[in-house]
C-alpha cells in the first residue's frame, strides 16, 4: 500500500505543478534561444576571455538574471510547495480526503516525505541541467567548457564510494530538513486549524525544536563517543546517533500527532 | 447485527460542548436519520464515527472494531465540503478512490455516474455545486462498506438535482450495509429513514423508529422535529 501512496503522492505533485514545470522550461527555452542569437559573440569573449571588464549590456544581463532567477525559483520551488502542500493535506479543503485513506499515518508521512525528497532531487538536477545548458549553449560548445563538465563528471565515478555516501548523505538532510518542517506543521495543525494562531505556533515549535537539536548537537561534539575520519569527514559516532535520533523522534512525532490528534 | 455502537460519547472543544453522553446503535440494513438546527452537533457526531476527530469520553465501535484507520475501510463517507482536488477529472477521482478502497465498485459508479448524467472527462473544477455533490454521493456510494455516512447530501443542490440525489441513494443503498444521513430538509429525506436521531445543543433529544413515530404520534417526521425544536 505504501507503493500506492507513493503513486498518489508524486501524481498530485505532477497534477498540480505540470503547467508550472511546463512553462518554467519554455520561459527558459526562449530566454537561451534570445541570448543565443543576440547575445551569443559577446558571451563567448566574456566566457573564454575571462574579460570582466568587456561591455556585455544591460539587457543581456537583464534577460541572464531572469535566467538564472528563474533557475533559484526552481531549486527552492520544491521546499514551498512540498511544505504548502503537507500543510494543505492537514487542514485544507481536501484533507477530508487525506484523512479517509484507510492507512496508518506512518504511511502516509513516509510517502510524503519520499515524494516530496524526490521532487527537490529532479527540480536540483533540472536546474544544474539548465545552468550547465546556458554555459555550454553561450560559449557555442567550447571544448574547454566541455571538458571541464566531464571532469567533474568523472570525479564523480572515479570515487563511486564517496560519490554514493554523498549522495545518500544529501537525501537523508533533505529528508531530515523536511521531516523537521512536518513535525512542526503537524503540531501546530493539532493546536488549531485557523492560520492566525497555527503559523506562530508552528514557529515556536519550529525554534524550539532547532534549540533541542542545538543542545544534542553541542552534546554530541563535547562528548564524542567513538572519533573517525570517513571519507574525508571527521566525524564521531555520537554525532550519527543524534542524527538519526533526530530523523526517527521528528518522524515518530509527526507520525503519532497525525494519527491520534489531528482533527478535521 | 449491530454496525455501529455509540455509549456515552462526549466531543469537548476546550470548555465548548458539542456532543454529551450521546448513546446510539445502528443494526445491519438500516437507514439512519440524525435531523437537528445548525450546530447541534451532527457534523462532529459524523466525523468522530468517521475517524476524522477523536472523542473526549465514551467508545464507539464499527462492526465490533475500535474506530481507526482499520474502520476507514469499512465506512464510506461523504463530508458536507468539497473534498475533491479541483484539477482531478471524474476519473481521476474513481482511480483515487478504486486504488484506496477495496471495496470500491466501479461498475457501480459508472451506472450511478451515468444515472446522475455526469460524464469521466468532466473536470471537478467546471461542474456546479450540485453536479460536485452527485459526483460525491456516486463515489461514496459506489462503495461497498459497511457504513455509509452521507453529511448534508442534499445541501445547496436544486429541488430537481435533490430527487435525482434522493433516488441515488436509493438505488445505491445495499440491505448488507447501514447508512446515516443528515439533514435540514427533513420532507425530502422523511421517506427513506427506518429510525430516526434528534441532537439538540449536544444531546439525544428524541430518537425511535420512522414508522412507531407516525403511528403513535399521528404526525410527520417534519411537524415532530417543530415540536421538538420549536423554542
Amino acid at each position: 500500500m505504501l507503493g500506492k501512496l507513493l503513486k498518489y503522492e508524486f501524481w498530485k505533485i505532477w497534477k498540480n505543478n505540470k503547467y508550472l514545470l511546463l512553462g518554467f522550461g519554455l520561459v527558459e527555452f526562449v530566454l537561451l534561444v534570445i541570448l543565443r542569437l543576440f547575445y551569443h559573440n559577446n558571451i563567448t569573449q566574456f566566457v573564454i576571455s575571462t574579460n570582466s571588464e568587456k561591455n556585455i549590456g544591460v539587457s543581456f544581463f537583464l534577460i541572464t538574471s531572469l535566467y538564472f532567477g528563474l533557475l533559484g525559483l526552481l531549486f527552492i520551488y520544491p521546499f514551498i510547495e512540498g511544505i504548502s502542500r503537507y500543510d494543505k493535506d492537514l487542514s485544507g479543503k481536501q484533507a477530508a480526503l487525506e484523512l479517509m485513506i484507510p492507512e496508518p499515518s506512518w504511511k502516509k508521512i513516509t510517502s510524503k516525505l519520499i515524494a516530496t525528497v524526490c521532487a527537490t532531487l529532479i527540480c536540483t538536477i533540472i536546474s544544474a541541467f539548465a545552468m550547465t545548458l546556458y554555459l555550454l549553449v553561450m560559449s557555442n560548445f567550447n571544448k574547454e567548457i566541455i571538458d571541464t563538465i566531464f571532469n567533474v563528471l568523472k570525479e564523480g565515478f572515479k570515487y563511486p564510494v564517496e560519490s554514493i555516501f554523498n549522495i545518500i548523505n544529501g537525501l537523508f538532510s533533505f529528508a531530515s530538513f523536511y521531516l523537521l518542517f512536518f513535525f512542526c506543521i503537524s503540531i501546530s495543525k493539532w493546536a488549531s486549524h485557523k492560520n492566525k494562531i497555527a503559523i506562530p505556533i508552528s514557529i515556536g515549535v519550529f525554534a524550539a525544536t532547532i534549540a533541542v537539536i542545538a543542545y544534542l548537537q553541542s552534546l554530541a561534539d563535547k562528548l564524542p563517543l567513538i572519533k573517525y575520519t570517513f571519507l574525508g569527514m571527521q566525524t564521531s559516532l555520537s554525532s550519527v546517533i543524534v542524527d538519526i535520533l533526530i530523523f526517527a523522534l521528528t518522524f515518530i512525532g509527526a507520525s503519532y500527532v497525525m494519527e491520534r490528534k489531528i482533527e478535521y | 447485527m449491530e454496525i455501529l455502537k455509540v455509549k456515552s460519547v462526549g466531543k469537548k472543544y476546550f470548555t465548548k460542548k458539542a456532543l454529551d453522553g450521546i448513546d446510539l446503535t445502528i443494526e445491519k440494513g438500516k437507514i439512519v436519520g440524525i435531523l437537528g438546527p445548525n450546530g447541534s452537533g451532527k457534523t462532529t457526531l459524523l466525523k468522530l464515527v468517521a475517524g476524522l476527530i477523536r472523542p473526549s469520553s465514551g467508545e464507539m465501535k464499527v462492526c465490533g472494531n475500535d474506530i481507526g484507520h482499520k474502520t476507514k475501510e469499512l465506512i464510506a463517507y461523504l463530508p458536507d465540503s468539497d473534498f475533491l482536488y479541483p484539477w482531478m477529472k471524474i476519473n481521476d477521482a474513481k482511480k483515487v478512490y478504486m486504488s484506496f478502497f477495496k471495496d470500491f465498485n466501479p461498475e457501480k459508479f459508472d451506472e450511478l455516474l451515468g444515472f446522475m448524467k455526469l460524464e469521466e472527462s468532466m473536470a471537478v473544477k467546471g461542474l456546479s455545486k450540485g453536479m460536485q455533490e452527485k459526483l460525491a454521493l456516486a463515489l461514496t456510494l459506489s462503495r461497498e462498506a459497511k457504513l455509509i455516512i452521507l453529511d448534508e447530501p442534499l445541501n445547496g443542490v436544486d429541488p430537481v438535482a435533490r430527487e435525482q440525489i434522493l433516488k441515488a441513494i436509493l438505488k445505491g443503498f445495499s440491505y448488507e450495509s447501514s447508512m446515516i444521513i443528515t439533514s435540514h430538509l427533513i420532507n425530502e429525506v422523511e421517506s427513506l429513514l427506518d429510525q430516526v436521531y434528534f441532537l439538540k445543543e449536544g444531546k439525544i433529544e428524541f430518537s425511535g423508529n420512522t414508522e412507531d413515530i407516525r403511528s403513535e404520534k399521528k404526525m410527520t417526521l417534519d411537524e415532530l422535529y417543530r415540536e421538538v425544536f420549536a423554542c
